[in-house]
């Protein structure tokens, strides 16, 4: 048996060029806008386990990586000392009750590190280990949300132009993130504008992410994606999709399939949407739903009720998921724009890439299939750019 | 409008005598001897029109709050301090993947900031009509090093809490979730001062099985304890399984402490997994959140309990009239709440913070009514985080 002697959680930052923030300076998407020459300042952190018989497993966040999961990563960290690392459900369920009244967000990056450990360790891919069958993932662009300021995604007429241009580039499907204000008008002529510039070439999705600011217009906007004949409508309004009743009314009155709980935590409580008929497909994601161990847990649960998932947000960690999962459709490049590069840390020695470059001409991306994540992590990067270092000893 | 230019985080450290860590968030127990390093946070928030509302976290207080707290901040500067529902409608959006301990903090400070205002109590802001509120001991988890290590020993400290004038008590048992411990301790404390003391159960999840949360259940009904709190390791989060444990015995479920909103709270007790809701202005997007949820009971005709103690939670329980206790949390034999010292004006959450009728008060100066001591806070911090 391996011991878990050593982890380490590294925050650091990088730049991204031609991105900033517009209306506030707090980081998060709701004010990322295209910005030329400019730079944005992200942050992101690492995870490396160590066991005493010289495995190691790494991990470096994508879109988890805040400050709010970092805090939580630190809790758990010490924790995990002393442990087997092959005991991910021993794990699971006691980093579940230790935060119970929590998220669980800073669970992920040190599940998906456990997973790439004990894939080193056998030598073999996680995708393997979760016994995957897809090579390549049909991928679709999810987009940056609408700006005001010149430049990027300004106008309905910006996004039905990205839309043909990623058609052309060969993605299976464009998902439209609207405007911060959630002004029906607005939102309603880009998946009009979207639709008519791709035609029936690839599936189009909206998700407003929570903007929409009343359940009437979430009604009035799902009635366009009725008539636009979205593949999905996704989070509508300010309910912040956390409202299962609130759903399920919206629900019954569109027939364009609704797709929640990206912001509903834990296999317990997305069971509950689908058993009361509040969603028709499951969002779920390895670095929000604790883990793959916790994400995996999610999509089964869907197949058991015969409806399908969509992994949020891309990463090694959700091909590796994707590539297991059935019951699903596309990975999702997300963020994607018009001269706009994706948040992803520039730290892959290995070739591994999320930018919309990495796409292949049949619009898939591959799934890593070296041991554990298969990906190989650029630590002098890690390093030099560290704001801090927490390293937990046995 | 009164504008938001400035909002300072200070983080800062004191030491808990005879306790000890068990686990990694908040989980403490007792240990003679031992002590332990304790971390809490104060927010500042001042308006260009010289005004400042204050509050120092208890028990939300941990790394994964503060670093919420660093992605809100800087949200609300600019914004004007009266607009309390704007505020907790971005705030909301903006980390509406997360669990929104980070948010709590702020708005209870946006009322300390009202209230210092206008020159009233936040309870008096709120139509507060209540002024003694009836308490429970709410007991540190049972330990194996001398505190609460026996059924014994729980026998004597409700005894002793009811010498205080405690008249209701509630258990957190081992964390080892042996189902026929807590079930012998459940009865045995029941036999000792069931005739006098209303007792509760809280497991905090550490029961490993749907099954063995019936049979401790089971136990609960024998000796008719008057709620039975987050029973194991669904980790309080599936009405679906709490609907049927509530059908299969008659002690009321009191659920949802780990479910976070007014939305959420409503789908559970709405699909039948509760008896009573739980709300805390320190998880549940402070005052504002915390409001929605007593109305949200209120409205299904229920109770709702607010979790833990401290200024906010007793100024929102001052106006509702559908809760039944205060819990002053977390007590034990010979080891202190692990809460801040840092009240100068005798405000306390301590063991002995009841009156003869086992009753707290409501503070009744302006805003949250309390007296902060930033000159201890400043020699204790350990980090200060500004935001302009």
């Amino acid at each position: 048996m391996s011991r878990i002697t050593e982890v380490s959680i590294v925050p650091f930052t990088f730049e991204v060029r031609d991105l900033g923030l517009g209306a506030h300076a707090a980081m998060g998407v709701s004010n990322l806008q295209y910005q030329k020459g400019a730079s944005l300042k992200v942050m992101r952190y690492a995870v490396r386990i160590r066991t005493d018989d010289g495995l190691t497993g790494e991990y470096v966040t994508h879109w988890v990586g805040t400050h709010g999961a970092l805090g939580q990563s630190i809790m758990l960290a010490p924790h995990l000392l002393g442990r087997d690392p092959e005991q991910r459900e021993l794990i699971y369920d006691d980093f579940k009750r230790e935060l119970r009244a929590y998220d669980g967000m800073g669970h992920g990056p040190l599940d998906i590190a456990l997973w790439d450990l004990v894939g080193r360790k056998y030598g073999i891919a996680v995708a393997t280990m979760l016994g995957a069958y897809k090579a390549k993932l049909p991928t679709y662009a999810s987009t940056h949300h609408g700006q005001d300021d010149p430049g990027g995604l300004d106008s309905p007429q910006a996004f039905g132009d990205y839309a043909l241009a990623c058609a052309e580039r060969g993605f299976h499907g464009f998902k439209v993130h609207g405007w911060h204000d959630g002004d029906v008008r607005r939102e309603s002529a880009t998946l009009r504008a979207v639709r008519r510039a791709v035609g029936d070439r690839i599936a189009v999705m909206y998700d407003p992410g929570c903007e929409l600011r009343t359940h009437l217009d979430a009604l009035r906007l799902g009635h366009v994606c009725d008539e636009i004949d979205a593949l999905w409508y996704e989070d509508p309004y300010r309910d912040s999709s956390v409202s299962l009743v609130g759903s399920k009314i919206l629900r019954e009155k569109l027939r364009t399939p609704l797709m929640v709980t990206e912001h509903v935590r834990g296999p317990e409580m997305k069971a509950a949407y689908a058993v009361a008929g509040a969603c028709d497909l499951f969002h779920i994601d390895p670095e929000y739903d604790r883990g793959i161990t916790g994400a995996m847990k999610c999509a089964h649960i869907a197949e058991g009720l015969g409806i399908d998932v969509q992994v949020h947000a891309p990463g090694p960690a959700h091909r590796a998921c994707v590539a297991a999962i059935r019951n699903t459709h596309f990975y999702e490049l997300a963020l994607t724009g018009p001269g706009m590069p994706n948040l992803i840390p520039p730290v892959y020695t290995c070739g591994y890439s999320d930018q919309e470059a990495a796409l292949g001409r049949d619009g898939t991306m591959p799934v890593p299939t070296g041991p554990g994540l298969g990906v190989s992590y650029d630590w002098e990067f890690i390093e030099r750019h560290a704001f801090e270092r927490k390293v937990y000893r046995a | 409008m009164s504008r938001i230019t400035r909002v300072e985080v200070h983080e800062f450290e004191f030491d808990g005598h005879n306790l000890a860590r068990d686990g990694v968030a908040q989980t403490i127990t007792f240990r003679r001897g031992s002590s332990i390093r304790l971390s809490k946070f104060a927010i500042l928030i001042q308006t260009a029109d010289g005004g400042r509302g204050e509050y120092v976290t208890h028990w939300v207080a941990t790394r994964s709050t503060l670093g919420q707290m660093l992605m809100l901040c800087p949200r609300i500067v600019g914004q004007d301090a009266r607009e309390r529902i704007a505020i907790y409608e971005d705030l909301k959006r903006d980390i509406r993947q997360f669990d929104h301990m980070g948010h709590g903090p702020i708005d209870i400070a946006l009322w300390d900031w009202a209230g210092k205002r206008y020159g009233a109590s936040v309870s008096e802001l709120l139509g507060g009509y209540r002024k003694r509120l009836p308490a429970y001991a709410s007991t540190y988890h049972a330990d194996r090093a001398g505190g609460l290590d026996s059924k014994e020993a729980f026998v004597e400290f409700a005894e002793h809490c009811h010498a205080l004038g405690y008249r209701a008590f509630k258990v957190h048992g081992w964390n080892d979730g042996n189902a026929r411990e807590e079930a012998e301790n459940v009865l045995h404390l029941a036999r000792h001062v069931g005739d006098r003391m209303t007792l509760m159960l809280d497991p905090a999840c550490e029961l490993r099985t749907f099954a063995d949360a019936l049979y401790v259940g089971r136990a609960c009904d024998e000796a008719k304890y008057f709620w039975y709190e987050d029973p194991y390791r669904d980790g309080g989060t599936s009405a679906f399984a709490h609907r049927k444990l509530r059908g299969m015995i008659k002690t009321p479920l009191l659920m949802t402490e780990h479910v976070r909103g007014v939305e959420p709270k409503a789908d559970f007790v709405i699909a039948g997994g509760t008896d009573f809701l739980r709300v805390d202005p320190e998880y549940d997007m402070g005052i504002t959140g915390s409001l929605k949820i007593a109305h949200l009971a209120e409205s299904l005709g229920l109770d709702c309990e607010v979790h833990a103690s401290g200024p906010a939670h007793r100024h929102l329980m001052s106006a509702m009239r559908n809760s039944n206790y205060y819990e002053v949390a977390l007590v034990g034999p010979d080891c202190p709440n692990a809460l801040p010292p840092v009240y100068r004006c005798g405000y306390t959450d301590q063991l002995e913070c009841v009156d003869a009728d086992g009753t707290v008060g409501v503070p009744t100066g302006p805003g949250l009514g309390v007296d902060y001591d930033w000159d201890y806070i400043a020699r204790h911090r350990t980090q200060l985080h500004v935001f302009e």
